[in-house]
C-alpha cells in the first residue's frame, strides 16, 4: 500500500492529531496488506508529536521485526530517519519497561 | 487614572523580575489608561517583546486603554517597528514597515502550518544554518506551538518572536502563553496531582514521557528540545508561576536545571531558548542495535 504523506496529510504534519489520521490508516489496514510503502517526498516533517502518534506509537503495539517488515519508508530525508529512529528506540524502551501506555501511567 | 511603568534599558531574561513586576503592575492596576513608557529602551530579546505584547493585550481584553511611549534610540526604535510590533496594535505614525531578517511578532490560536517553513526562510536568507539547525529549529517550532495549545488550557493564544543575530551568530525564539501555567497543567494528571513546585513541574516537564494527558502517552516534545539545545551549546530558559529554570550548555561547565525564584508569579509559560545557527543540531541518540529504519 502506497501512501504519499504530501498527499494523505496535506501540510498537516505537526500535531498528534495530524499523526493521528495516518497512524489511522496503518492501523486499519495493518492485516490487510503486506507492506506499507510511505514516501515523505523530501519533504522536512521535523515534529516529534506527529512522528510519536503516527510511527512511535505502533511501537507499542508491534515488534521491532515486525515494523521493519511492515515500514518501508521512501524520499524521507537524513533529518527525519533519525528522529523516527529515535522515536521508535524510546517507544521500545517505554514497553520494555512496561510503560504501555494508559493502563499503566495513567489513571 | 493613569498607570505609568517606567520600562528599563534592557528588556531580557536577565531583567525577568524587574519586567515580570512590571507586567503585573499593569494587569493588576485599578487606573484605567496604562502608559507603558519604552523611552528608555535600548535592547529587547524576543522574551521581553512577547511578554510587553501579551501584558498589553490583556490591558486591552480587561477594557483598560494601553498607551505607549517609543523608545528613544532610533535603532531600538526602528526594529520595533521592524518586526511589526507598531503594526500588532495599530500605532499609528511612522511608516511600519515589517522588515527581513527579523521574524513578525504573531499572536497564534491555533497551529500555524505554514509559519515556520516562513520563519526557516526568513532566516536562511540572513543567517547561516547547518541542517541539523535548521531541522531542530523546526521541531523546536513546532512543538513549543503545539505545546502552547494543548497544555495552557487557555483560549487567548500564544504570542511567538524569533530574532536571527548576524554577528553573534545566534537565533533567539521565545512563545509566551497567559494560561495556567506548567505546574497547574502537570495536576491535571493523576500522578501528579501533589506537586506543588514550580521549578519541580518545570524539570518534570522536560523529562520523557512526563505529560499533563490523561493518557500519558506523549512528552516527548520539551527533552528533544533540550537535548538539542545541549548538542547545539545553546540555552534554554522556562519560566512559569514562581519557577525560573535555566539550561546552559555553552560553557565548559553545563548547567542543568538552574533554579530561579520570582518575586511574583508569571500566570502562564514562557520557553526561550538560544540557538547557535551554525552550531551541531542533530542530537539523535543511537541505539547499541543500530538503526530500525
Amino acid at each position: 500500500m502506497k501512501i504519499n504523506i504530501a498527499k494523505t496529510c496535506k501540510k498537516r504534519t505537526v500535531t498528534r492529531e495530524d499523526g493521528k489520521k495516518l497512524n489511522n490508516i496503518l492501523n486499519e489496514s495493518w492485516n490487510k496488506v503486506p507492506t506499507f510503502n510511505i514516501d515523505f517526498n523530501n519533504v522536512l516533517v521535523a515534529s516529534v508529536s506527529f512522528m510519536d502518534e503516527a510511527f512511535g506509537k505502533l511501537a507499542l503495539k508491534h515488534t521491532k521485526k515486525s515494523l521493519q517488515n511492515k515500514l518501508k519508508f521512501e524520499n524521507i530525508l537524513d533529518y527525519d530517519r533519525a528522529l523516527l529512529n529515535d522515536i521508535l528506540f524510546s517507544r521500545f524502551r517505554q514497553k520494555s519497561l512496561g510503560e504501555n501506555g494508559a493502563s499503566l501511567r495513567g489513571n | 487614572m493613569e498607570t505609568c511603568l517606567e520600562y528599563p534599558k534592557l528588556h531580557t531574561i536577565a531583567f525577568s523580575n524587574a519586567l515580570l513586576k512590571l507586567c503585573h503592575k499593569a494587569r493588576t492596576s485599578d487606573g484605567d489608561t496604562i502608559l507603558f513608557n519604552l523611552n528608555k529602551t535600548e535592547f529587547i530579546t524576543p522574551f521581553g517583546i512577547t511578554l510587553l505584547a501579551g501584558t498589553i493585550s490583556e490591558c486591552l481584553e480587561q477594557g483598560k486603554k494601553a498607551k505607549y511611549l517609543r523608545p528613544e534610540k532610533p535603532s531600538t526604535k526602528r526594529f520595533l517597528s521592524g518586526i511589526g510590533f507598531n503594526k500588532f496594535f495599530k500605532i499609528s505614525g511612522d511608516e511600519h514597515k515589517i522588515e527581513s531578517p527579523n521574524v513578525q511578532l504573531r499572536r497564534l490560536y491555533q497551529v500555524d502550518y505554514l509559519l515556520t517553513e516562513q520563519i526557516l526562510d526568513v532566516f536562511s536568507a540572513s543567517i547561516k544554518m547547518s541542517e541539523g539547525v535548521r531541522g531542530s529549529l523546526k521541531l523546536a517550532l513546532n512543538e513549543l506551538m503545539t505545546n502552547a495549545l494543548d497544555h495552557s488550557d487557555s483560549k487567548k493564544g500564544f504570542y511567538l518572536c524569533a530574532q536571527s543575530y548576524k554577528q553573534a551568530k545566534t537565533i533567539r525564539l521565545c512563545i509566551t502563553d497567559f494560561g495556567i501555567g506548567i505546574l497547574n497543567a502537570l495536576q491535571k494528571a493523576p500522578k501528579f496531582k501533589k506537586l506543588r513546585s514550580d521549578y519541580e513541574s518545570i524539570v518534570l516537564a522536560t523529562q520523557e514521557g512526563v505529560t499533563s494527558r490523561v493518557q500519558g502517552t506523549a512528552g516527548y516534545g520539551l527533552t528533544h528540545i533540550n537535548r538539542f539545545i545541549d548538542v547545539n551549546e545553546g540555552k534554554m530558559y522556562i519560566l512559569s508561576g514562581k519557577g525560573k529554570v535555566l539550561w546552559d550548555f555553552s560553557g565548559l561547565k553545563k548547567i542543568r536545571g538552574k533554579k530561579q525564584t520570582m518575586y511574583l508569579p508569571f500566570e502562564g509559560t514562557m520557553i526561550n531558548l538560544v540557538i547557535n545557527a551554525d552550531g551541531e543540531g542533530f542530537y539523535f541518540l543511537e541505539s547499541e542495535d543500530g538503526k530500525i529504519f
